[in-house]
């Protein structure tokens, strides 16, 4: 009943005329940045952020929240018209989406998508709703070494995640740790890492190493990839989608969600895991999976709810223990810090209001999703006739602009400019920004918990391992560490194959 | 490209970063000896210095897969091909250059002119060449975010030395913005 009471107030808080506003502009320009091929709701979310200092934290919240909503289905919309993922959690839309645009079924595929979007969203949001309290609770027993060993998780799993090149992420994570750590320690007050440079005793602020990486780098790579305009849309949007075609697909969008809330809550998974794993469980299940490719809406909808259904329970582990499980999550965790907001077990009791307003807005959000996108839709061939040149010539003014604005000091637009150029190289040879920017935002936070435990336990590093439940969690961390190097290790330890690899390095 | 200068060019990021966590570790703090006094044996310097053993590792791992990966090729003497899909490297160093420049600039000559030119320049490189296009883009736009951030939000952002100074002053005065 507590839960229903708060969420009621919650509700009162979202809707207010003011947060409203900002929530559903949030959803609006969430979509759009997810539809722009090249554009990411991530950088759309970075570039944001340091605009949400103006604002007060539950409207910043709202606003970061719709266009993380807005962000992960605007991606379908290029995907589906024109076989360009807006993000990569859009990539299997194209596999079938694609397909149902050549055939004239445009307007039947976008419904598709959104309805099973947005019925995944709501489905995460009321998980987070009605699961992240209890989790809270439990999560009270925390002392320092629990919340140092489920920091240690976090960062292990956004390394474990990333199968294709672990020993690349762990590389990114370490450097993003390192890159926490300059500036004045905070036991004893000492600069560290900061070579002599007087503004760098200040530390290197996470916003800004995030916009550098996710939106500079990104638009420089944009512009080389992107010289033309837009493609053409088929102009036979088909027939309309009835109620009774959506319960032809209820079961696809069913186990859509059930594997997008499951995944979702795993730290470092995100929409992009969500959305291939449920594609190819679809594949298997539907009895159907021969003519997958062909423009199937069982492979179109099963992905689609996948993939928003990780989104509210991605806030889980973030909104409970302060774990960031990928980019779009650590964007709100910064948001919630720079607002003083310390994610975590106390969050639920310090901030009532605040939670149930963001899981309100969450609800609010996905609703809404489905105006939003049918408006974006529509406007879609417009949106794309814009040259990528204007598009990445403003995304950049508007990061120096943000990162200026976060302490108004022109060394954050040079550090920013710095890992502007980083990021483009990082993204040139597949180096993932990600683990760096959950590196530098959980770095701190790890060595505070670290030096926290040691100071209240003696010294004692043992502490660490005896006590049952953060024992119990760097137990998981090992193993989840081992599994994801194991690829690494493996092709060191075996004799050479017989047959020679060919190479192929892809510009 | 030979297996050898290929492999060698793939040794080049881990041993750079093998080498920049060795060295920064000389370096973490500026004058060691005040923290040989502490009794803490972790000290300011004990996280920093594992993170950078853990740079140096996982350099190591990289460096030991790209040699055996070296080791294997040169075995079996096969030329590695490349492949490039036409991808515009000119032009990204082009951009990256120009993004630098915006930085340098904007102190200089203020954000009103430092953006406008980055704007225009930003458009020309995207293979925008109409002037007037260039021309619409480049003054309304940078009239928008000088309303928006100059005037709505109050942003202290740089108005340059000297006649640039002036030059933004006057702007601002003929947008009604001061």
């Amino acid at each position: 009943m507590d839960i229903l009471a708060n969420l009621a107030g919650g509700f009162a808080g979202a809707l207010d005329p003011y947060n409203f506003v900002f929530l559903v502009s949030g959803l609006m320009l969430g979509v759009v940045a997810g539809a722009l091929p090249g554009i990411s709701f991530v950088n759309a979310m970075a570039i944001a952020l340091p605009f949400t200092y103006l604002l007060p934290p539950v409207t910043a919240m709202s606003f970061l929240g719709g266009i993380y909503v807005g962000g992960v289905f605007g991606g379908s919309i290029s995907s589906i018209l024109i076989n360009i993922p807006g993000t990569p959690a859009s990539l299997p839309s194209c596999w079938d989406g694609y397909p149902m645009t050549r055939k004239g079924l445009s307007s039947r595929a976008l419904s598709i998508a959104i309805t099973a979007s947005a019925f995944g969203g709501l489905v995460s949001a009321l998980l987070l709703t009605f699961g992240a309290p209890p989790f809270a609770s439990f999560a009270l027993k925390f002392d320092q070494p629990e919340f140092f060993a489920a920091t240690i998780l976090g960062l292990v799993s956004v390394i474990a995640i990333a199968k294709d090149a672990p020993l690349m992420s762990a590389v990114s994570m370490f450097l993003g740790l390192l890159i926490g750590t300059v500036g004045v320690d905070p036991m004893y007050g000492m600069p560290r890492l900061t070579l002599g440079v007087p503004d760098l005793e200040s530390g290197i602020n996470f916003t800004v190493v995030m916009i550098g990486l996710f939106a500079i780098g990104e638009v420089v790579d944009l512009i080389c990839k992107r010289a033309g305009g837009g493609r053409s849309i088929t102009a036979k949007p088909g027939k309309q989608v009835g109620l009774s075609d959506l319960w032809r697909v209820k079961s696809s969008i069913l186990r859509g969600t059930g594997l997008g809330c499951t995944i979702g809550v795993i730290p470092g998974a995100g929409a992009t895991v969500g959305a291939v794993i449920a594609y190819s469980v679809e594949k298997q299940a539907c009895g159907k999976g021969d003519r997958f490719g062909t423009g199937m809406e069982e492979g179109l909808a099963a992905p689609e709810a996948a993939k928003n259904a990780t989104t509210g329970t991605a806030m889980i582990p973030l909104l409970t223990l302060g774990i960031p499980g990928s980019a779009a999550t650590a964007i709100m965790l910064a948001a919630m810090l720079i607002h003083g907001l310390n994610p975590g077990p106390l969050l639920f009791t310090s901030n009532t209001t605040l939670v149930y307003t963001i899981f309100a807005s969450m609800l609010i959000a996905n609703l809404l999703m489905i105006v939003a996108a049918m408006g974006v839709a529509r406007v879609f061939s417009t949106l794309m006739r814009v040259p990528p040149a204007i598009l990445g010539a403003f995304i950049i003014v508007l990061s120096v602009v943000g990162a200026y604005g976060v302490r108004n000091n022109l060394f954050d637009v040079y550090v920013c400019l710095a890992f502007g150029v980083v990021g483009y190289f990082m993204k040139r040879t597949n180096f993932p920004p990600a683990p760096l920017v959950v590196g530098v935002i959980l770095g701190p936070l790890c060595e505070r918990y670290f030096l926290t435990s040691l100071a209240n336990y003696e010294g004692n590093m043992a502490v660490f391992f005896t006590r049952p439940i953060s024992g119990t969690i760097l137990a998981l961390s090992a193993i989840f560490l081992a599994w994801s190097m194991w690829p690494v290790v493996k092709p060191l330890l075996r004799r050479p194959p017989k047959e020679p690899p060919h190479r192929v390095l892809k510009a | 490209m030979t297996p050898l200068s290929h492999g060698l060019r793939r040794l080049a990021t881990p041993a750079a970063l093998l080498l920049g966590s060795l060295l920064l570790s000389q370096h973490i703090v500026r004058d060691s000896t005040m923290i040989a006094s502490l009794p803490d044996p972790v000290g300011p310097t004990g996280w920093p210095r594992l993170m950078l053993g853990a740079v140096g590792l996982c350099a190591l791992i990289w460096m030991a897969k790209e040699l055996l990966a070296l080791r294997r090729a040169a075995q079996r003497h096969t030329p590695i091909d490349e492949e490039y899909e036409g991808y515009a490297y000119g032009r990204a160093m082009i951009g990256l250059g120009l993004v630098v420049l915006y930085g340098i600039a904007l102190p200089q000559l203020g954000f009103p002119i430092a953006t406008a030119a980055f704007v225009a320049l930003w458009c020309l490189i995207g293979g925008i060449r109409r002037p007037l296009t260039l021309a619409l883009v480049t003054g309304i736009g940078c009239v928008v975010l000088l309303y928006v951030f100059v005037l709505l939000a109050q942003m202290p952002l740089n108005r340059g030395h000297g006649v640039f100074d002036g030059f933004t002053v006057a702007l601002y005065r003929l947008l009604g913005i001061y």
